[in-house]
């Protein structure tokens, strides 16, 4: 049951949902109507984590990238403090820092964009375990997110953020609406940091790249044709040429782009490969040595 | 122990669209032309709530959290909706033991997803903000909002959906695999494009700037076709920063072949955009 508990809790610490106890908070202003039409679109691109979070990459006064958490649950833009740090902003009046250059990649340029500087319990106890394997250094909340129209699909690498001409009214803390917060939501933050301890740290994933050697191909009907060998890569060194039909890849049969390109990922840079070739009407086996490269 | 390796290798370091080649990734089909139209209540505390129905019954309110990996559901929902049990599939699952729960239906408006896992539970957190807004009984996550195309207006308080053709997975699932694998666990992410660019890029330790190096263009190639030149210092690929070898090769990663991208690349001081079309090969 123990077990179970630990489990439970690792989980529960991926739900970035917060509560905004912000001290200071200015009272909510009349929202104002009056849609206007403005078009800039950016394309941001994102990162799914294992987590299903949606990261974008944020560089701070020049510095960074740093990675942030899309999330409509969390009312204001979170940054954590030692990250403030290092791009130079300490905490100001009610934990509240300005970073005066705020660039979401993708080209979306801000400045002095206000964030509160604390590391909510999710995000240590994420880094903590290294979940994700990417290191978190904010959630990006409403005071940030509804300030554009933001398009998610995951059938798309790009998010689109679209800038509406609307200031939306400041979020309202908790604390300001008569309460107090509650002891049981900071009680879970530690039970979460403590199932981090138990578990312990996951290891950096290792990156390796996929073998570049230097051929164009196209998909014709008995295979697959080399269209052409670039000069000096592994291709012209194993002596492939234009017309030749790939047959095998790494010991694979391939009969289309969409296969071969799923084997040529399964091998690392550095391994050496063997293909299996057509040339006229002679079929024979060629030993490649890829190298690094796009 | 050989399975799960290959298990963690494929679900859990490999984000979903990422690793796979662009013309593997390319399922961006819509599966209906007509666009959904849900209204959201902003609450005091700045949480978007949403109105849904459950197994049909409802509507029940609950907070839409693009920050939230699952769905998370009330005891009270589950209790009036009569969700069931996820079947115990193979060995012991602790995170069926948790809570982990399928509901049939699940609409929001228009938006319907089945058979969609969630995990029931009265949340603290969920039922501190609950004590200040009113009754709130759950959050909708990943799960339901993956399954469209979803654009979020704060101002006009609505989120218009499209359905997509996306297989969101279940990441509870996914994590009680990571998890249950030894701490020391080696997991190698193997990056790739399918498709040929023709060049390659490299970064010296140490180095901090924007951007990494182009250390080798083939000639023949696209990137020799663009301009590129051995020398330059890449910046941006499609709008991606280039700050390193893997952010290269992620971002070339989800590039249609045969698509031309924008490159900025800084040469001589002088920032240049420079048009490359990646071809089929490898």
């Amino acid at each position: 049951m123990k077990a179970t508990r630990r489990w439970t809790l690792v989980c529960l610490s991926v739900l970035t949902l917060a509560a905004c106890s912000r001290a200071d908070d200015p009272p909510p202003e009349a929202e104002r109507p009056a849609p206007k039409k403005n078009t800039t679109i950016y394309r941001v691109p994102y990162q799914l984590t294992t987590t299903k979070h949606v990261l974008v990459r944020v560089k701070m006064n020049g510095k960074g990238p740093f990675n942030f958490v899309l999330d409509t649950g969390a009312p204001a833009l979170f940054i954590g403090t030692d990250v403030a740090k290092k791009v130079g902003v300490e905490p100001g009046k009610g934990g509240m820092g300005v970073f005066e250059q705020f660039e979401i990649e993708g080209g979306l340029k801000l400045q002095n964009v206000e964030a509160k500087l604390e590391e909510p319990f999710q995000m240590a106890g994420m880094n903590k375990l290294n979940i994700t394997g990417i290191r978190l250094d904010g959630f990006m909340g409403y005071t940030l997110l509804a300030k554009y129209r933001i398009t998610y699909d995951f059938t798309d690498p790009h998010l689109l953020f679209e800038e509406i001409d609307w200031e939306p009214p400041p979020p309202v803390g908790l604390r300001q609406m008569g309460g107090k917060p509650p002891a049981n939501v900071e009680a879970m933050g530690n039970l979460s940091k403590f199932a981090a301890g138990l578990l312990g740290r996951r290891p950096d994933p290792v990156i390796q790249y996929r073998g570049f050697i230097g051929v164009e191909l196209e998909e014709v009907n008995d295979g697959i044709r080399v269209v052409r060998v670039l000069p000096n890569s592994p291709a012209a060194q194993a002596k492939l040429q234009a017309g030749d039909i790939i047959l095998e890849f790494a010991d694979k049969e391939v009969s289309s782009l969409t296969g071969l390109y799923r084997q040529a990922l399964k091998h690392a840079s550095s391994e050496e490969l063997e293909i299996k070739i057509k040339r006229g009407d002679k079929e024979s086996s060629v030993t490649l040595q890829p190298i690094k490269g796009l | 122990m050989t399975s799960l390796v290959s298990m963690l290798y494929l679900m859990t370091w490999t984000p979903a669209p990422l690793a796979l080649p662009a013309a593997l990734a390319r399922a961006h089909h819509l599966t209906s032309d007509e666009a959904i139209v849900v209204p959201f209540e902003i609450l005091a505390s700045k949480h978007m709530a949403v109105q849904i129905m459950v197994n049909g019954q409802g509507p029940f309110r609950v907070i839409f959290d693009t920050g939230a990996p699952f769905t998370l559901l009330s005891n009270k929902v589950s209790k009036q909706a009569k969700i069931t049990f996820t079947k115990n599939q193979g060995r012991a699952n602790p995170m069926m033991m948790a809570g982990s729960y399928t509901v049939d239906e699940l609409q929001m408006g228009e938006a319907s997803v089945k058979k969609m896992p969630v995990m029931v539970m009265d949340h603290p957190t969920v039922v501190a903000i609950a004590r200040f807004v009113g009754p709130i009984e759950g959050l909708l996550g990943f799960p339901f909002f993956a399954r469209f195309r979803t654009t979020i207006d704060y101002q006009a308080k609505t989120m218009t959906m499209i359905p997509v053709v996306y297989e969101p997975g279940n990441v509870l699932q996914d994590m009680t695999r990571m998890l249950m694998a030894p701490k020391n666990q080696k997991v190698i992410k193997t990056l790739g494009s399918g498709g040929l660019w023709g060049f390659d890029v490299a970064k010296q330790e140490g180095d901090e700037e924007a951007g990494i190096d182009v250390v080798q263009v083939w000639p023949d190639s696209p990137a020799a076709t663009a301009g590129l030149k051995k020398g330059d210092r890449l910046l941006t690929l499609d709008g991606t920063w280039t700050e390193s070898s893997e952010d290269t090769w992620r971002a070339a990663s989800q590039v249609r072949l045969g698509q031309p991208i924008e490159m900025t690349v800084r040469r001589n001081g002088e920032d240049l955009k420079l048009t490359l079309t990646p071809r089929e090969g490898l």
